[in-house]
């Protein structure tokens, strides 16, 4: 059997309103986007072939599930008009519905399933899709017209599914405090579950004194400050930031937020600068930066540090300039023969350069005694100059299909010209995203001094 | 914002409607410091404040500030729920004695 899903955002204007800035589809509900729920479900109805059809750019959902290797299912995108039926959509992808039995979800809603039922009754509950069909959920058998595609009912009679329309901002908090505290055991749900109705996501870093109580979920990058109080049913998402001595309780704070210190947040949404209450759906829109706040994924780099790099560039040109030259003739010649430079990545969205690079070379003997005197570093300090690269940052990444993934998934990308990676001297690349986000959240002015002298001193003395 | 005012029974009832935020809380401040000639005892009617940040409500908590020195107070009535959301969320009903309705605020001061 296969799926097509049809992503119509036709009347979603809540969702627009509360989260503009993201698509309906991969709104998270308890940290996990909207539409990965309906590909665990195929999965779990083992199907292996999944047609997203959109009727706006599908980018942002094509960017997050690729191919669908991740889930074990071949995804493939289409588009439609805004104005397409249903019919209207299975007729464009007939060639792709043709051939076997398709089931077809359609328009927005969330689908209320327990995975481990479904496990046990996959034959029963496609042979009900089959007969009773409603425009969200419905199966089209093979040889079937798209006549016989149910485009009116909105009620599903299935003891094992249940359709909730999520038509508004309450619905979308009900549902989420529901699944937390009742039925994660229902669905996948991301994170490390150590404890029960307990998830915790990677680099998540909270003193002693912080207090979690369950059935709570953490996403990934998350920093909390001293004497915070995660209360029961709370939902933080990725890249969050909380000050000391908040407490939350039955509340979302979705990715990419900044929670400030010694609040009391109770029953209310946070995305980014808004304030949302989960009961009424009022909201409020936070101007300044105290309370609440979007987290800059740009991470500033204050001035102080930026003039210190600078200072520290322009003094290590003027010392490697003469030997530089000296050597230059030399390095001319094993260019020809290794080429070194290579193209990196200079920013997170993704512009990339053709820079100087020894890695082709790296045994080669005078290579090593480049390396030992860091005189391979001396092209990229003009770029610390330029304020295209810091002196100390991420690591640069070449241009390579697993980097631009990387890249996708660090909360921002500011390479240097030495980099943590580098000082820890035996990395492994299978490695590099757990080193890169330790950096992303722990880099601070004297650490990254630190690992300015240590990996100097390495390669001068290792 | 505008700010009315008006003296009830010895108690002044300063209605804030609009924004209460950066921009214009140094004016709230400004005003307040010249009702406070007439009386040290409020009631706040914010019915129709449509948003308040924190620098509105750390001037609102100044002029509580200023008042309770002279053993006066603020009180806060018929909040509409923006600024309730700011209020709870940073713990500010904790200071704040909140009625929802300006009438009993009044009233409140007379019983005490």
């Amino acid at each position: 059997m296969k799926c097509l899903i049809y992503t119509r955002i036709e009347g979603l204007l809540w969702s627009e309103d509360y989260f503009h800035k993201t698509n309906p589809y991969l709104l998270k509900i308890v940290n996990k986007p909207h539409l990965e729920y309906f590909i665990d479900f195929c999965s779990t109805l083992q199907i292996s072939e999944i047609r997203i059809v959109s009727n706006n750019a599908t980018n942002e959902i094509s960017d997050y599930f690729k191919d669908g290797k991740k889930w074990g299912v071949d995804i493939g995108y289409n588009i439609a008009r805004p104005e397409d039926s249903l019919k209207r959509v299975v007729l464009k992808n007939f060639s792709f519905c043709k051939d076997d039995d398709v089931l077809i979800i359609s328009d927005y809603f969330f689908l209320e399933y327990d995975i481990n039922a479904i496990l046990e009754v996959k034959a029963e509950i496609t042979d009900h899709l089959k007969t009773n069909k409603s425009k969200y959920l419905q199966i089209l058998e093979k040889g079937k017209s798209v006549k016989d595609i149910e485009e009116t009912k909105d009620f599903i009679d299935n003891p094992y599914l249940a359709i909730n329309k999520l038509s508004n901002i309450t619905d979308y908090f009900n549902l989420s405090m529901d699944i937390l505290s009742s039925k994660c055991c229902h669905y996948v749900l991301p994170g490390y579950s150590s404890e029960p109705r307990t998830y915790l996501g990677m680099n998540l870093s909270y003193p002693k004194s912080v207090t979690i109580d369950a059935p709570v979920m953490i996403g990934n990058n998350v920093r909390i400050g001293e004497m915070v109080g995660i209360g029961k049913n709370s939902i933080i998402g990725d890249n969050i930031i909380i000050g000391e001595l908040t407490n939350i309780s039955n509340s979302i704070i979705y990715s990419d937020s900044f929670v400030g210190s010694d609040l009391e947040i109770d029953n209310k949404i946070i995305y980014h600068n808004k304030l949302i209450s989960g009961k009424t759906g009022q909201v409020i829109i936070m101007d300044d930066d105290y309370l609440i706040s979007a987290i800059n994924k740009e991470k500033k780099v204050g001035r102080v540090q930026r003039t210190i790099h600078i200072l520290l560039a322009l003094i290590q040109i003027i010392l490697q300039t003469i030997p530089f030259l000296l050597i230059s003739p030399f390095l001319f010649l094993i260019h020809k023969k290794y080429n070194l430079t290579q193209i990196y990545y200079l920013s997170k969205d993704k512009k990339s350069r053709r820079m100087f690079s020894i890695d082709n070379a790296r045994k080669h003997p005078f290579i090593k005694l480049i390396k030992k005197l860091s005189l391979d570093k001396y092209p990229y300090l003009f770029f610390v100059l330029s304020g295209k690269l810091l002196l100390v940052g991420n690591k640069l990444f070449t241009i390579t299909r697993k980097h631009k993934e990387l890249l996708t998934n660090l909360p921002f990308y500011q390479p240097g010209v030495y980099s943590y990676w580098e000082s820890l001297n035996q990395g492994f690349s299978s490695e590099e995203e757990i080193h890169e986000l330790y950096y992303v959240n722990n880099n601070s002015f004297w650490g990254n001094i630190y690992i300015y002298c240590k990996i100097n001193f390495l390669r001068l003395f290792w | 914002m505008e700010i009315s005012f008006e003296m009830r029974e010895n108690v002044g009832v300063l209605k804030v409607s609009g924004r209460l935020d950066s921009y214009n809380s140094p004016e709230f401040k400004e005003k307040f410091t010249k009702y406070t000639e007439q009386t040290i005892n409020f009631v706040l009617d914010l019915s129709d404040l449509d948003f308040l940040d924190s620098t509105g409500l750390g001037s609102i908590v100044a002029c509580l500030k200023v008042v309770s020195e002279k053993d006066g107070d603020i009180r806060v009535a018929e909040m509409s729920e923006k600024p309730r959301m700011v209020f709870e969320i940073t713990r500010a009903y904790k200071i704040f004695e909140i009625f929802d309705n300006v009438d009993v605020a009044v009233m409140s001061y007379e019983a005490d």
